[in-house]
């Protein structure tokens, strides 16, 4: 690259501004080697003030003055070599528009090859001196507010609930590499404070407040609140009984097993537990029968049980069923417990002996036992009762009162009731029984049932009244007092809860704010709750403002980073460095155990942070980092809102299309990252992720039901990497045709790094009948429009990119012939010669010729993304080494990731009075 | 005491006697005062409104010949027609900065500021003019100023520059874009719902607290960050602090003292025909109650994607539209022509003593493009209505086409001025437009 022999040619394929970073930095190094260049002199300061800037004064200052900045670019500026070091930036696009030998344009005056040469290469040996002197400046990074995205999902990870708040605030700004987490665009105004204040008012009033701290509803309803500890309790109950679902003992599978394999539990070659656990029974109540069922101690009824079942086979199961079923009925009864009459719901039921032997008694013991109530005559009353009693603890007739909502009274006080202790006697163990103990407590404090008791409780008498004054006297004696200690006794509970409570906010606020609270802020948070109490509110209203306080403070809305002052590149805090970590990988706040590994110092030294890193890229959060960074880099973040289409032609293009587009991209990046692929296969793979709905849009057979899955073989139905995807062929399209135009600027900006120029001023108006098109294909109308040489310069470079990806129409469908039923020409020739054939042909093109360009690029957007600013000269070294990077180990995308979090970029930041220095281009 | 210098009306009056309504236009008693008050005229006071529209216009059809009722319009503004005698066509005007950036975006991010703007994924441009006047009239109401927009932010870069520029016109700071409402029911609650509750001030104190701490920890430019922060807090404060002081006197009432319209619904309208309607009936609303008198209306942004299914457009979108120069095309800049219309027959009807509310208003509609064909922003269309409280006469044509002074900042300086601020300089201009 002879700057001297480099003049305008338009046949040229120009130079790349990615490309060239890559080409740069290695020319810059040999540069540096040998020098190959005109003679500089050993004093760049003198040489820039006497040579170089005469040169720029004559043939570039009247167009990139102070006053015009053509091109954005003002050189006047820089009167001195110190200024010009403070913004080379600036340089690196004067170096680029040299090199391509484009500047000065072809019109002005022109200076000597002498001149040009000497121009590029002092640009070129002050950029070379740039790069080595700030290689891993961690950069200039405004403190960030969280975008929307991380907004909403730190919500949802630090309350359990995914609420969304900001559905109705204003869009955020893109800035930087044009992303929405670099701080420039993330602005802060009275609206949106008054929204974010609204928001941590809405989600303080969610909180429900338990013995222990407190947890998040999607509801502000005590009400919903009470539901949900309910559905809890009874999802837990559930759980520990398979049986039906109104709490019921199903004792049948357990009978059939002990006569199964009876033999063998007789002779001691298997145990009860062993049984259990293969024929997937509680093991307590298996043992608990198989003792019942083989106990020598003579008792009545389970004596006639005992002997019918030691002849049972498997076939007399049933009868044995419905003998105990039987005996049940007459044992038991069930009490009604709404009134408070009655202590207990399910009760033992005492048959007279007179009443057993009378034939017209409904009492009368079943068929089957018949024989059994001779047995009974003359029989010890007490023996009889013991023996009624054995039978009852194996064989209750309900585990748990299932309902837990008493609903067999008009008017009942009790809220809630809980009898489980056959459960519990029966199959729980103590962990079991703690849980649910505690899951009753929490319905307690939830519903405050103790107070709303008290509080109804004159009402329910009054209603009871009817009874009465016999039945009320004997029940009020009975209640009364008990009614009053509850609610006393809950009273304090709830006072002694605060302390434990607001230990819990701190701790809170510490997850909020992504570190250790500062003593001077735990003295704050307090501070600010006594002040509320003092204001005569309720602990609940003081608690939520409180936390709402915590949630609309700087120090959650914003990442807040503090340098220490002066000393150069300073490595960031363990806190911060997982806050970085958790927002790069996941758009969201840092999980426990990101937390600890801080905590513990892990994140200092290599191994940690990598442990970290690879257990976050496998998280499947790394959902963040899909629509965050690559569906945002790819332009489709926003594509759930596209109604961009004409609905007459494309009825199909509906919300569920555009979702199920949507969502193809995403899971297509989340498993890349996931599941660490190549990120070749960002251009190239045989595989996509399809639902029944997306398979029929694109024509894919044998794909059913609603769920998402992986497909692979899908090239055959010409799908597979970005290229194909239906979003961004859609979102690349006009309105009612295809433009391959946007396709061939998306491909050629986003995916290859190039920089398009601003079309020139006066651009001749599109042919009129392009909309119309009767006649000619789009690809028809836009070679022509596109033969104008003032248009063909960009155009060409743009263009056949798009043409590659005609056969696939506005919404993504593929197809054979165009709307006007025209065939599809979707052959693509560029500048430099190169000829290849639809979408096969360009994968290859890019595969083979442009694979540098898209790695690069990659690299560039990621790291942007993950460190929130522009990429700066600074960072070509580090690009650099994630290319090559890439390349020895198979393109691995975790490769490129570690890259950076290892990057002086990423672990530090610059400080504190150097961190705003700032280039302005 | 304050209170006793200043001027009774009688509304006052009646509201001490328990009753408080909406009542036609009163005439404030100063006869019953003993001496005006200063700042506290017995003149209604002048509103500014800003409309934009993205994309230019019809490249032949934005046009006016002729003065007063004999001006002749081009089909664009035909809509504008029955207030011929109120309207300022203003023509040649341009802002220079606008034109040494991008497309799109970086011809849009100044345009209220003809600030230079940066690119390269950077956020910087200029305090708008609307914002300026705001910041000066804003402790006259309750609201500063009202920022309406009818089509979302975008999030992305356009050829280096950031589209927050192209969805953005007024800014509150060279580096924050006022952020605009976009919904039309929390536009009306922003103007009409106090919603402070008890504790609120509480909270702000402390976050204030909060942001304070931390400003002293960390670097200059993330101190400037937390600025915004705190100033947003602090205006927060103020405002909750004067929502139970709106029965505060003053020279001049106005004419609606609360919402004669119900709140909207909820959410965005599905068509973008009532979403427009919707935001103008807020706009006059506010300024009828002198809620406001500083409202900015982004009718769309630059490189819009709306669609116009009620006008048999919706084909294509905005921005692709614009590209054509067809009838339909020519079809929807009416249509937006039409929502200035719209606005300026409803303050017209709203009689503030001898004057319309109209007649005491100054609303700009402009583009950043003159057409979006070709991106021209050599010049810009724009077109001023009502008389600025008198200031402005109306039925005139001002064409600065070929003169060699032609910043659009002039005709911000000189707007300014009409509204009472008077600056030195503005952007690039040091002098208002003398015609205006």
């Amino acid at each position: 690259l002879k700057p001297s022999t480099v003049r305008p040619t338009v046949g040229r394929r120009l130079p790349l501004a990615a490309g060239l970073c890559a080409l740069a930095f290695t020319a810059w190094a040999a540069a540096n080697a040998g020098s190959a260049d005109p003679k500089l002199t050993a004093d760049p300061a003198a040489e820039y003030t006497a040579r170089v800037r005469p040169i720029l004064a004559k043939y570039c200052l009247s167009c990139h003055s102070a006053e015009k900045k053509r091109g954005d670019l003002n050189l006047e500026r820089f009167d001195t070599l110190e200024a010009v070091r403070k913004n080379s930036r600036a340089w690196q696009a004067v170096w680029e528009k040299l090199e391509a030998g484009e500047m000065p344009p072809g019109k002005a005056a022109q200076p000597s090859p002498e001149q040009h040469a000497l121009l590029t290469a002092w640009v070129r040996s002050l950029l070379t001196a740039e790069v080595k002197n700030r290689a891993g400046d961690p950069g200039r990074v405004v403190v960030r507010r969280l975008s929307n995205a991380e907004y909403d999902n730190t919500i949802r990870d630090l309350t359990g609930v995914d609420l969304r708040p900001t559905r109705d605030f204003p869009a955020d700004g893109a800035a930087g590499e044009g992303f929405t987490n670099a701080g420039d665009a993330l602005v802060m105004s009275p609206i949106l404070l008054t929204k974010y204040l609204k928001a941590a008012k809405e989600i303080a009033a969610r909180a429900v407040l338990l013995p222990e701290g407190f947890r998040f509803s999607p509801s502000t309803a005590r009400r919903d609140w009470i539901d949900e500890t309910l559905t809890e309790l009874r999802k837990t109950y559930r759980q520990f009984d398979a049986g039906p679902a109104d709490g019921r003992l199903d004792f049948t599978p357990y009978l059939t097993a002990s006569i199964v394999h009876r033999n063998d539990l007789l002779a001691g070659r298997v145990t009860t537990d062993a049984v259990a656990s293969q024929d997937k029974l509680n093991p307590k109540y298996l043992q608990i029968l198989w003792q019942a069922l083989t106990d020598k101690e003579p008792s009545f009824p389970l004596d006639r049980i005992r002997g019918h079942w030691r002849q049972a086979s498997s076939k007399d199961v049933p009868a044995l069923t419905a003998e105990i079923g039987a005996w049940q009925a007459l044992l038991w009864k069930s009490n009604k417990i709404g009134s408070y009459m009655n202590p207990v719901w399910q009760d033992a039921a005492n048959p007279a002996f007179t009443e057993l032997q009378n034939p017209h008694s409904t009492n009368r013991p079943p068929a089957a036992s018949e024989g059994a109530v001779a047995d009974l005559r003359g029989a010890d009353p007490k023996r009889r009762e013991a023996g009624f009693d054995a039978f009852r603890r194996c064989f209750p007739v309900y585990l748990y009162h299932a309902k837990i909502v008493p609903d067999d009274e008009i008017i009942c006080l009790r809220m809630f009731f809980r009898e489980d202790d056959a459960l519990v006697r029966l199959f729980l163990n103590d962990g079991q029984k703690q849980r649910l103990d505690r899951l009753w407590a929490t319905l307690r404090w939830v519903s405050q049932e103790p107070l709303v008791e008290e509080r109804n409780y004159p009402q329910f008498l009054g209603f009871v009244s009817q009874d009465g004054p016999g039945p009320l006297k004997t029940f009020k004696t009975r209640t009364e007092e008990g009614v009053h200690q509850r609610a006393a006794a809950f009273t304090k509970d709830l006072e002694s809860a605060v302390p434990k409570q607001l230990d819990a906010l701190l701790d809170f606020a510490s997850r909020a704010y992504r570190r250790p609270l500062q003593e001077k802020e735990k003295t704050d948070l307090r501070r600010l709750y006594e002040a509320l109490r003092k204001k005569e509110m309720t602990h609940e209203e003081a608690f939520r403002l409180a936390l709402t306080r915590v949630l609309a403070s700087p120090a959650f809305l914003y990442r807040i980073e503090q340098p220490p002052a002066g000393k150069g590149p300073q490595p960031v805090s363990p806190w911060e460095l997982a806050t970085r970590l958790s927002y790069f990988l996941w758009a969201t706040t840092p999980d426990a155990e990101l937390r600890d590994a801080a905590a513990g110092g892990k994140l200092t030294d290599a191994d940690g942070l990598a442990a970290q890193t690879g257990r976050m890229l496998k998280d499947p959060r790394t959902r963040g980092l899909a629509t965050e960074f690559a569906a945002q880099w790819l332009q489709v973040r926003d594509f759930r809102n596209n109604k961009e289409k004409n609905e007459k032609l494309f009825p199909s293009f509906d919300d569920k299309l555009r979702q199920d587009l949507f969502e193809e991209t995403v899971l297509y990046f989340q498993d890349l990252f996931q599941n660490d692929r190549s990120v070749l296969e960002i251009v190239d793979s045989d595989h996509t992720f399809l639902n029944e709905s997306l398979a029929k849009h694109y024509g894919i057979p044998h794909v059913a039901g609603p769920q998402w899955r992986r497909v692979d073989g899908v090239k055959q139905y010409g799908r597979g990497g970005v290229l194909t995807m239906g979003s961004i062929l859609t979102t690349q399209s006009g309105a009612s045709r295809t433009s391959p135009v946007l396709r061939g600027n998306w491909l050629v900006e986003t995916l290859l790094g190039e920089k398009i120029q601003r079309p020139p001023p006066n651009v001749p108006k599109l042919p009129d009948d392009v909309t119309s098109g009767d006649e000619l294909t789009v690809r028809q109308l836009t070679e022509k429009h596109t033969r104008v040489a003032e248009c063909a310069v960009c155009h060409q470079r743009i263009d056949p990119y798009g043409f590659a990806l005609e056969k696939y129409d506005p919404i993504g469908r593929l197809r054979e012939k165009d709307l006007g039923g025209r065939p599809i020409d979707c052959a693509a020739h560029l500048r430099d010669g190169t000829q290849f054939n639809g979408v096969e042909g360009l994968r290859r093109y890019l595969l083979d010729q442009r694979k540098d360009d898209f790695l690069r690029h990659f690299c560039t957007k990621l790291l942007g993304y993950a460190l929130g600013r522009s990429v700066a000269l600074a960072d070509q070294p580090l690009i650099d080494e994630m290319v090559s990077d890439l390349k020895a180990n198979n393109y691995r995308v975790s490769v490129a990731i570690t890259a950076i979090i290892r990057s002086k970029q990423f672990r530090c930041h610059r400080d504190r009075d150097a961190a705003g220095e700032e280039e302005h281009p | 005491m304050k209170y006793l210098n200043r001027p009774i009306t009688r509304r006052a009056m009646l509201r001490g006697l328990g009753v408080s309504m909406a009542l036609p236009w009163l005439e404030s008693l100063s006869v019953w005062a003993d001496e005006p008050v200063a700042g506290r005229s017995s003149e209604p006071p002048i509103r500014l409104a800003v409309l934009f529209a993205g994309n230019g216009f019809h490249r032949g059809e934005w046009w006016a010949k002729g003065k007063g009722k004999q001006m002749q319009l081009g089909k664009v503004l035909q809509p504008l027609a029955p207030f011929k005698e109120k309207l300022t066509l203003v023509r040649g005007l341009y802002n220079a900065e606008a034109g040494k950036g991008g497309i799109h975006s970086a011809q849009t991010g100044n345009l209220l500021s003809g600030a230079p703007l940066e690119g390269g994924g950077g956020i910087h441009s200029g305090v708008s003019m609307d914002q300026l006047v705001a910041k000066k009239l804003g402790q006259n109401t309750k609201v500063p100023s009202l920022v309406l927009g009818c089509e979302a932010s975008m999030s992305s870069l356009h050829k280096g520059y950031s589209m927050l520029y192209s969805s953005h016109i007024s800014w509150t700071s060279p580096t924050t874009p006022t952020p605009l409402e976009l919904y039309p029911a929390l536009a009306f609650d922003g103007l009409f719902r106090d919603d402070a509750s008890r504790g609120d001030a509480s909270v702000l104190d402390g976050v204030m607290e909060d942001a304070r701490s931390l400003g002293g920890k960390v670097s200059e430019s993330d101190r400037r960050k937390l600025d915004e922060y705190l100033t947003s807090v602090r205006e927060v404060e103020q405002r909750i602090e004067q929502a139970g002081k709106n029965g505060r006197l003053q020279g001049w009432r106005p004419t609606l003292d609360k919402p004669n319209i119900p709140r909207p619904a909820d959410g965005v309208p599905q068509d973008i025909d009532e979403h427009m309607r919707l935001m103008c009936d807020i706009l006059v609303l506010a300024f009828q109650t002198d809620t406001t008198r500083v409202c900015t209306l982004k009718l769309n942004n630059d490189h819009s994607s709306l669609r116009f299914p009620k006008l048999g457009v919706d084909y294509m979108i905005h921005h692709l539209l614009s590209h054509t120069d067809n009838d339909d095309w020519l079809k929807v800049n009416q249509f937006f022509t039409q929502q200035m219309a719209y606005i300026a027959n409803k303050l017209d009807k709203v009689q503030e003593g001898e004057r319309t509310a109209l007649d005491n208003s100054m609303i700009l509609l402009m583009s950043s493009m003159m057409e979006g064909s070709t991106h021209d922003c050599t010049q810009l269309p724009a077109v001023l209505m009502g008389r600025a409280g008198g200031r402005l006469k109306g039925g005139r044509i001002l064409d600065y086409v070929g003169k060699t002074d032609r910043r659009m900042c002039n005709l911000y300086l000189a707007m300014m001025d009409k509204m009472g601020l008077h600056l030195d300089q503005f952007g690039d201009s040091k002098a208002p437009l003398a015609e205006l």
